[in-house]
């Protein structure tokens, strides 16, 4: 038998909802963080042993914001989806205008971090389309799943720990998280601005700051929403929100998922096609771009 | 063995979506290919799955084929298993061509088993389980 049949037992997979019912509806990003945040106010979660909510379990989450964080439509190439964009209101990404001048460059010559099996970040780990579990102790959150592409994880330290040196830099980023009531609330900093934010070649520099919110509004549904400010790419900081759905799957697990195994063909078909992976781009080159832009003639 | 290739422009979209990243990059989505051929090899891997054919062209020479499909557990989740493509079946398979022009397709739409049975090869988050 063929390296399939040593991955795990077979898991049922049956037709049907693979998610539970929630008391929201999340086919509109926009309507369901209105409806969690009303939600969240009277709903009592589940707790740990030390008292906090538990968000442990199987998670799936239903739309692939990956590609695009605004709404776009089914293809061949894309899943399509609504805006997950919420704060601005009018669900666009407030780039600046050299930045979306760059993202679009960037969306012709380069590939997505995930087709070189990269890391996407600390938040962009965390809306892929997949299976995801949570794991929970008093002094950390930890993040695994399968179909997030580079097998990534996070562990997120809940212990009051400060983030690390201002020097450090990495493709996940340092997270640290606190609990703020109900809400596990986890700022990550520290991140290298290699990785894009989705498939539209949206980025963000070393600089950037994003903040993550995640609620339980019923026992089978978890508010998630994150804030990116990166004053350097964009007009302003911008939210983004969608639900976690519990897993209504009997038997699930996550099994290895090995991107490097077998990818440099693909990287080859990558390369003769013209597409390179994406150098990711510093704070002082975003405000050189931004300084030639804004100094152009008319 | 019947031969063989054919291609025709995308006029709606009928197959799941492939968005694990932008196939597109080293793929031609605005067509699709079907390829007829016979199974030389099946690599179980990760990210993405290659099954090996050779197809008569149509000075009747035999081509090899490779086709890229989605993550093998993505694959197994599907309810492909090993023994659904064993050496030496037929298989028609409908997919994207590579860019570059060589002879390679992303299986992104059917995948006919001998028995008749119709596989998707695509990454659509909503099939998988």
């Amino acid at each position: 038998m063929s390296a399939i049949g040593a991955l795990a037992p077979a898991t049922a997979s049956g037709q049907g909802a693979f998610v539970a019912a929630s008391v929201c509806p999340d086919d509109n990003h926009a309507a369901f963080h209105a409806c969690a945040l009303a939600a969240a106010r009277t709903f009592n979660p589940p707790r740990t042993a030390d008292g906090t909510p538990d968000l442990s379990g199987y998670w799936r989450r239903r739309v692939a914001a990956f590609e695009d964080f605004e709404a776009h439509p089914r293809t061949p190439d894309d899943s399509g989806g609504p805006d997950v964009v919420v704060d601005p209101a009018d669900g666009k990404v407030p780039m600046q205008p050299w930045a979306d001048a760059k993202r679009k460059e960037n969306a012709a010559k380069y590939l997505h971090h995930n087709a070189a099996c990269l890391l996407a970040g600390g938040a962009g780990t965390m809306y892929m389309a997949n299976l995801y579990q949570f794991l929970q102790t008093r002094d950390y959150f930890l993040v695994i799943g399968e179909g997030l592409s580079a097998h990534p994880y996070r562990v997120v330290p809940l212990d009051g720990r400060p983030h690390i040196g201002a020097g450090i830099r990495l493709w996940q980023g340092d997270p640290v998280g606190r609990w703020e009531g109900n809400t596990l609330v986890i700022e990550t900093t520290n991140q290298n601005g290699r990785p894009f934010v989705d498939q539209r070649g949206r980025f963000f520099t070393e600089e950037a700051r994003t903040i993550e919110r995640l609620t339980l509004i019923d026992a089978n549904t978890m508010h998630y929403a994150a804030t990116f400010d990166d004053p350097n790419v964009y007009t302003r900081p911008f939210t983004m929100a969608f639900a976690y759905r519990r897993n209504a799957v009997q038997g699930a697990e996550v099994w290895e998922e090995a991107c490097y195994e077998a990818n440099q063909e693909q990287m080859e078909l990558f390369r003769n096609s013209g597409f390179h992976v994406y150098p990711g781009i510093t704070a002082a080159e975003a405000r050189e771009l931004r300084h030639a832009w804004e100094a152009r003639k008319p | 063995m019947k031969s063989f290739v054919t291609a025709f422009v995308t006029l709606v979209c009928a197959f799941p979506a492939l968005a694990h990243h932008s196939v597109a990059a080293g793929f031609d989505m605005d067509k699709t290919t079907t390829v007829v051929g016979t199974i030389t090899k099946m690599e179980w891997r990760n990210p993405h799955a290659r099954l090996s054919i050779q197809v008569k062209n149509e000075q009747a020479a035999l081509e090899t084929w490779e086709v890229w499909f989605s993550s093998a557990n993505g694959l197994y989740r599907r309810g492909w298993r090993d023994d659904d493509l064993p050496i030496g079946a037929t298989v028609t398979v409908t997919g994207f061509r590579a860019r570059d022009g060589s002879r390679q397709l992303y299986g992104g739409g059917e995948t006919k088993l001998p028995d008749g049975r119709v596989l998707f090869g695509g990454d659509n988050p909503e099939e998988r389980r």
